[in-house]
């Protein structure tokens, strides 16, 4: 069983991408930690069905120089753990050169499936990640995947709640997305990336209480917060990290923070493409406004991270 | 197992409705295993606005990826066909990756595969400009790759057969290709067809990727596609030696040694 409580406390995080390199000379001040999607890094090949995934030599390079001094974690998009067709084997391995080259202190995953097959057993690719039913069936396919990741590295594993905009998905016993994760976490001794975006689309999309929602959540599983902002179209709050965080987001990362024990790092998420939008000085507010509330609940006693104030 | 049937099932609704596939193409479900609880719900998706939203962020993507690396091709398409033949292969082809390149080198492959750019002779050059995009992004990723370059300008090794490197490509435009790509970046009307040729050499090693090739190098290069001896080539141009260092040098050109 992991222990979250030996984890060191990162602090505050940005999400790195190629993109975003050149604006990093200006936010150093502001980060402790990066986060990286390796699978970013790499190429995809595709061919009949069957997947190969390698880096870009100069693009991992680039991000372990751009990174160089501060913790890292892993955070992917193509694993697919939820996938009962199997999930992305070239994924792990693209995992585990990096976990070789530089040691991440924790790795993610978002809860979801991309993998699928057709009527005929044909590979089939969905395009768009989609959410799992809350069910045992589901428990049972995802409880030893993610103990096998946790104990794969020399590092916890945490599964990212997800934006989904379904209504209804099936559930047995009424059991719901925080009943699910509170279960597939006790079972599986996996961590949560709490993302609070996200979940805060769930209660806009689906109109509930997000306070009440995540009252009943093991906040002592939480070991990452994601925040972000994104857009909205036919009414639906849409997870695209392309904007500020909004400041109901806000709200809920003051409530969460305090009362899960084992939070090590708040990461803001934008997409490289969303720079123009957000600009440096926007990302800059970002992370500062979340090492504010990093340093009223989080950091260790006496170790509070020194940094100029602008 | 009932989760992977009705993975099966979602998989299916949501790619059919993203492609804007016609209720001809509904997937039907009678042989997968689902609960009637499940085959309620999955009855129930069509029309919903969440299952609509989760079809448009698929779509949308797709669309987008496309948007950034084929802008040439859409380009020479003109809005009106672009928005036709994004549609078109959309609905014919499924998504295989979430990654750039994957669906770029579809969508390319189906743009110079149509046989309707032939009669769109007031939309010239689409389909040169599709193989180009294509051989662009093949040798992009090449060049991110680290492309070995066994040696360099100084010598080939005796003996060595030499063929064109996999990455690299040569290709025609029926009108001078800086006045082409021009055109195309700065939105302008594209030239019109020429009889004559303009080969063009794309390759991870040159800088930009590309450029005209020379007419040696073209014959070098076509050559080079049955993997001649250094010696036979000799036969091929006066004085190769120079155009051949230079294009392995590029890596359009690879040693079997």
């Amino acid at each position: 069983m992991t222990t979250f409580s030996s984890l060191p406390k990162l602090g505050v995080g940005l999400n790195y991408q190629p993109g975003l390199r050149a604006a990093l000379g200006s936010l150093g001040d502001l980060i402790d930690f990066f986060e990286i999607s390796p699978d970013l890094l790499c190429r995809e090949r595709v061919r009949d069905g069957e997947r190969a995934l390698d880096y870009h030599p100069a693009l991992l390079d680039e991000a372990l120089q751009s990174t160089a001094g501060l913790p890292l974690v892993a955070h992917g998009l193509g694993l697919s753990i939820g996938s009962v067709a199997g999930w992305n084997e070239g994924y792990l391995r693209i995992l585990d050169e990096l976990n070789a080259r530089r040691p991440f202190v924790w790795h993610s995953e978002h809860l979801a499936f991309l993998l699928t097959t057709d009527a005929t057993g044909r590979p089939l690719h969905t395009g768009v990640p989609l959410p799992l039913p809350f069910t045992e069936e589901a428990l049972a396919l995802l409880t030893p995947r993610a103990a096998a990741l946790g104990s794969r590295y020399a590092a916890p594993f945490l599964l990212e709640n997800f934006t989904y905009y379904l209504p209804d998905l099936p559930s047995d016993g009424g059991r719901d997305e925080v009943a699910f994760l509170n279960d597939l976490t006790e079972r599986s001794g996996c961590g949560l990336l709490l993302d609070l975006y996200n979940f805060y689309c769930n209660a806009v999309n689906f109109r509930f209480d997000p306070y009440a929602a995540l009252s009943r959540l093991r906040l002592d599983r939480v070991i990452e917060i994601h925040i972000a902002g994104g857009a909205t179209h036919d009414g639906f709050q849409l997870d695209v990290h392309s904007k500020t965080t909004p400041e109901p987001v806000w709200d809920l990362l003051e409530w969460v923070a305090p009362r899960a024990p084992h939070l090590a790092g708040i990461v803001y998420e934008v997409m490289e493409q969303a720079l123009t939008l957000v600009g440096v000085d926007g990302i800059r507010s970002q992370l500062a406004r979340a090492r504010d509330v990093w340093d009223k609940y989080c950091a260790a006693d006496g170790r509070r991270r020194a940094h100029a104030t602008s | 197992m009932p989760l992977a049937d009705l993975q099966i099932a979602l998989g299916l609704m949501v790619t059919t409705q993203s492609a804007a596939r016609g209720s001809a193409d509904a997937p039907n479900f009678n042989n997968l295993r689902l609960t009637a609880a499940e085959r309620g719900w999955l009855s129930q998706l069509p029309g919903d606005p969440g299952f609509n939203v989760t079809c448009h962020i698929q779509r949308w993507w797709r669309e987008t990826k496309l948007g950034w690396t084929t802008s040439l091709t859409l380009a020479a398409l003109g809005p009106e066909r672009a928005d036709a033949t994004l549609k078109a292969y959309l609905k014919a082809t499924p998504c295989a990756s979430l990654f750039f390149t994957p669906e770029a080198l579809g969508f390319l492959d189906f743009v110079a595969g149509m046989s309707e750019w032939r009669e769109w002779t007031d939309w010239p050059h689409v389909a040169e400009i599709a193989r180009f995009e294509r051989a662009l992004l093949i040798a992009k990723e090449a060049a991110q790759q680290a492309v070995d370059r066994p040696f360099g300008d100084d010598e080939i090794p005796s003996g060595a057969r030499l063929s064109p490197h996999p990455a690299a490509a040569l290709l025609e435009f029926a009108a001078p290709p800086a006045e082409l790509l021009g055109a195309l970046v700065e939105r302008r009307s594209l030239p019109p067809v020429m009889a004559t040729r303009f080969p063009v050499l794309v390759a991870p090693g040159l800088a930009y990727l590309w450029r005209p090739a020379s007419a040696d190098e073209s014959r070098l290069f076509t050559r080079c596609r049955s993997a001649p001896s250094v010696e036979d080539l000799l036969t091929s141009v006066p004085d190769p030696a120079p155009t051949l260092r230079r294009m392995v040098g590029a890596c359009a050109l690879q040693s079997d040694l």
